[in-house]
């Protein structure tokens, strides 16, 4: 039930008629009469006739349009909840119209979890900054830093898994998955994946520079190649070295980190440092045998 | 009316990269090899060693015998056919166009720059410093990079005449 014993507050004529058609599950026919009431003089400004917009179009939302996330009606619904709190001097519906609020404020951050995927992820981000409009508006003292430094990593995640498909163009998700990680950087500068995932981002775009080399490469483009992937190992490095001290990634082995350090001193031709984390590595191993 | 439940709140996936699969240490071969091949064709041989098979040989164990095997097996310089030859000891090896001198052998370079003068034979020591012990060329390390140096009186002393970009770009000519 919507409200139990909500018939129990004194209801307009106009509202009475829409709860009739809610309760028979007959949404279009509740909404349109809801509607009516909601400009009605003397019902506009009761808060139950609000309050029983928000439900309809909720319902609306939830089940007549099986939760479509480009619908309307939850917008509807959470200004209707709104309104009728504003109206609501008693305290009758308040408490009810915020746990709605908040059930359709999550459901924006919902439906961005749902939709980070390769095809979809653009669309995320617009369900993603409504939920933090919408939810700044309900909760204004909300602190959004760990939720974005989420939402960035998935996002960038999603970029990588483009750039790592695609052959042409690779390079838009290339820049795109390094701006987004910069950005998590930005809000948490001791974010550990991100630093971690940077540095791969570049030590493996100068690799595979290197390895896909034609054989006939002349030789001032081997020269030219060669000072890009400088360039990007150098860049690799520091955010390596980074994830390497804040040893706090519960997604990262720490052998992984080793490794990749090995690896950028290897391709940056630094003997004493690639021998340093490549003894180090070994003994990571060891104590993961062990 | 309909009951409601609390939405909770999902999980955002992430995952950690990995590194570029295979042996990340493979890319000093590549480029060596590059170099190798820009030599083969940046390099003046005598008209007595423009027919025949271009013959690219390596002394010693080094990972670019099989980087040049696999790359350049079938490729050729001028209408030269390359071919790669893998010489495990001082006295099999036979004449070659380019000779690779493997480091952990770099002691040989001046032994092989006598033995081979007179058949233009270009000595490339993957191992710095070796110009002055009768190498053509040396694999050097510059700012990070790969690179080389030559030494055109060596070069010279071979018959072999060094190209002007091979030698403009050479991070040091002696």
């Amino acid at each position: 039930m919507l409200i139990s014993g909500s018939t129990a507050f004194a209801q307009g004529p106009v509202a009475e008629r829409a709860l009739q058609a809610y309760q028979g599950n007959e949404w279009d026919k509740a909404a349109r009469i809801i509607d009516s009431a909601s400009v009605a003089s003397g019902e506009a400004a009761d808060p139950f006739t609000w309050h029983l917009r928000g439900f309809i179009y909720k319902d609306i939302y939830k089940i007549a349009q099986k939760e479509n996330r480009n619908s309307t009606a939850r917008a509807i619904a959470i200004e209707s909840f709104y309104k009728s709190n504003e109206l609501d001097k008693a305290g009758d519906f308040t408490q009810r119209n915020n746990g709605s609020i908040r059930s359709l404020v999550i459901s924006y951050f919902n439906d961005a979890v749902r939709l980070m995927d390769t095809t979809n992820y653009m669309e995320s981000e617009k369900f993603y900054l409504e939920y933090k409009r919408q939810m700044k508006r309900f909760a204004p003292a909300t602190d959004f830093m760990k939720s974005d430094v989420e939402y960035y990593n998935a996002f960038a995640t999603i970029l990588v898994k483009k750039f790592n498909r695609m052959e042409k163009g690779a390079d838009v998700f290339f820049n795109k998955a390094i701006e987004v990680y910069q950005k998590v950087i930005e809000l948490d500068s001791n974010n550990c994946l991100a630093h971690y995932q940077i540095g791969i981002l570049y030590y493996n775009k100068g690799v595979e520079i290197l390895l896909n080399l034609d054989p006939t490469t002349p030789l001032e483009e081997i020269i030219k190649s060669q000072e890009i992937c400088v360039e990007l190992f150098q860049k690799s490095k520091p955010h390596m070295y980074k994830a390497w001290e804040l040893q706090n990634c519960k997604d990262i082995n720490p052998l992984e980190i080793a490794e990749g350090l090995s690896g950028i001193h290897y391709q940056l031709n630094e003997p004493d440092k690639f021998k340093y984390w490549e003894d180090l590595k070994k003994k990571l191993q060891e104590g993961e045998d062990k | 009316m309909k009951r409601w439940f609390l939405i909770a709140l999902l999980v955002f996936p992430t995952l950690a990269m990995d590194m570029l699969s295979g042996d990340p240490k493979d890319t000093h071969k590549t480029v060596k090899a590059l170099f190798v091949y820009q030599f083969a064709t940046l390099v003046d041989w005598p008209k007595e060693f423009k027919k025949g098979d271009f013959i690219i040989g390596v002394y010693g164990e080094s990972p670019l015998y099989d980087e040049l095997t696999n790359k350049y097996s079938n490729r050729s310089v001028g209408s030269q056919a390359i071919k790669i030859r893998s010489f495990q000891s001082y006295n099999s090896i036979t004449p070659c166009h380019i000779l690779v001198v493997a480091p952990e052998v770099s002691d040989k370079v001046a032994d092989l720059a006598k033995k081979f003068k007179s058949s233009s034979t270009l000595i490339v020591s993957e191992k710095e410093g070796k110009l002055k012990e009768g190498a053509v060329i040396s694999f050097v390390i510059k700012d990070n990079k790969q690179s080389y140096e030559l030494s055109k009186s060596n070069a010279s002393k071979s018959k072999l005449i060094i190209g002007s970009k091979l030698e403009n770009l050479a991070a040091r000519v002696e």
